[in-house]
């Protein structure tokens, strides 16, 4: 009788643990398998960062966010050098870094960050990537991930 | 041998434990969490393949912004295909409006043969929506999709001021909720 308790509790404390490492096991896998899908998640949490400043940071630390999200964008773009949607996140986020930088008073770096971008909307084919019309898209950007941004309401998640 | 004994019960209430909590695992990713990961994935992925595609279709050249909305329409095909969970009627109207847009583009590129095609996926796409108060005629369509082009380029020029729900666009407001 002790022992088919003790199994018992063996079997239980193990679906127990089975509960608790799915969602863990199923990231895991979604990377592995999945790597696109998986990808998005971090885009998406690299684009909130960069382009949302819900917590009202200073542009200095706005800025050094954008930096981090270029870098990030940079290392997923060495591994899928052929997405061109990872160019244009790519360069909009050096957008994004140029105007905190025009904001911050450093002028070079902000020219640099811009003809950057410039140069890699124009490989996208872009026709007007003037600073003005480029200024604007980030602008309309940001306020796409102001607090109500994508209301994900329809799907509940584990994340 | 008693201690041999209890070795063997452990090892036994081990290989229970293990076998329990790999099942729970294996049933509880298989059936909740992977889908659930893959359509909130999904979700996120196609907001950002749909503003990637209309900037590339708005302001790029007609190949790059063809290139983009088929990348677009790809993907949202596989999440059907795929049978992952997002919304039948997001993900019709949303194919509705990128064959719209690649109606738009074929029209003033003069490949009318592709442009009826298109049109045509597009009806196809929106008929599956079953948006009831939505008129799926090619005028209506034509005349929808260059008023909500207009109002979306307007916003990324900033000509329009900011603050759009963008993650609605292309889509009729019935689908989106």
């Amino acid at each position: 009788m002790k022992k088919a308790i003790v199994v018992v509790i063996c079997a239980a404390l193990g679906v127990a643990a089975g509960f608790v490492a799915a969602p863990i096991a199923a990231e895991a896998y979604v990377q592995s398998a999945e790597p696109d899908l998986f990808g998005a998640f971090y885009i998406y949490l690299v684009d909130s960062f960069t382009f949302c400043n819900c917590d009202k940071k200073p542009p200095a630390e706005m800025l050094q966010t954008a930096v981090k999200s270029v870098s990030i964008l940079k290392t997923l773009h060495e591994h899928d050098p052929k997405s061109q949607f990872l160019s244009q996140e790519l360069a909009l986020t050096q957008v994004r870094a140029s105007l905190l930088e025009q904001k911050l008073g450093e002028e070079q770096q902000a020219k640099e960050d811009m003809k950057l971008a410039q140069d890699e909307l124009s490989a996208l084919g872009w026709k007007d990537v003037s600073p003005t019309r480029l200024t604007a898209i980030v602008a309309q950007i940001e306020s796409e991930y102001g607090p109500a941004k994508q209301t994900t309401s329809f799907v509940t998640t584990t994340r | 041998m008693k201690v041999m004994r209890t070795a063997v019960f452990c090892l036994g209430c081990f290989a229970v434990f293990v076998f329990a909590a790999a099942s729970t695992c294996f049933v509880r990713a298989g059936v909740h969490s992977i889908p659930e990961l893959k359509s909130y994935d999904a979700w996120l992925h196609v907001g950002d393949l749909l503003r990637y595609s209309f900037l590339q279709y708005s302001q790029a050249n007609p190949d790059e912004g063809r290139a983009a909305l088929l990348e677009y329409v790809k993907f949202l095909q596989r999440t059907e295909d795929e049978h992952i969970r997002l919304p039948a009627k997001f993900v019709h109207a949303s194919l509705g409006a990128a064959y719209l847009r690649l109606y738009r583009l074929e029209s003033s590129e003069g490949n009318s043969t592709v442009a009826a095609q298109d049109m045509a996926s597009a009806q196809r796409e929106y008929s599956a929506a079953q948006l009831k108060t939505f008129d799926i005629s090619t005028e209506a369509l034509t005349k929808w999709i260059e008023t909500d082009d207009l109002r979306h380029t307007n916003l990324y020029d900033g000509t329009a001021g900011t603050r759009a729900a963008a993650s609605n666009q292309g889509v009729p407001r019935a689908a989106s909720k």
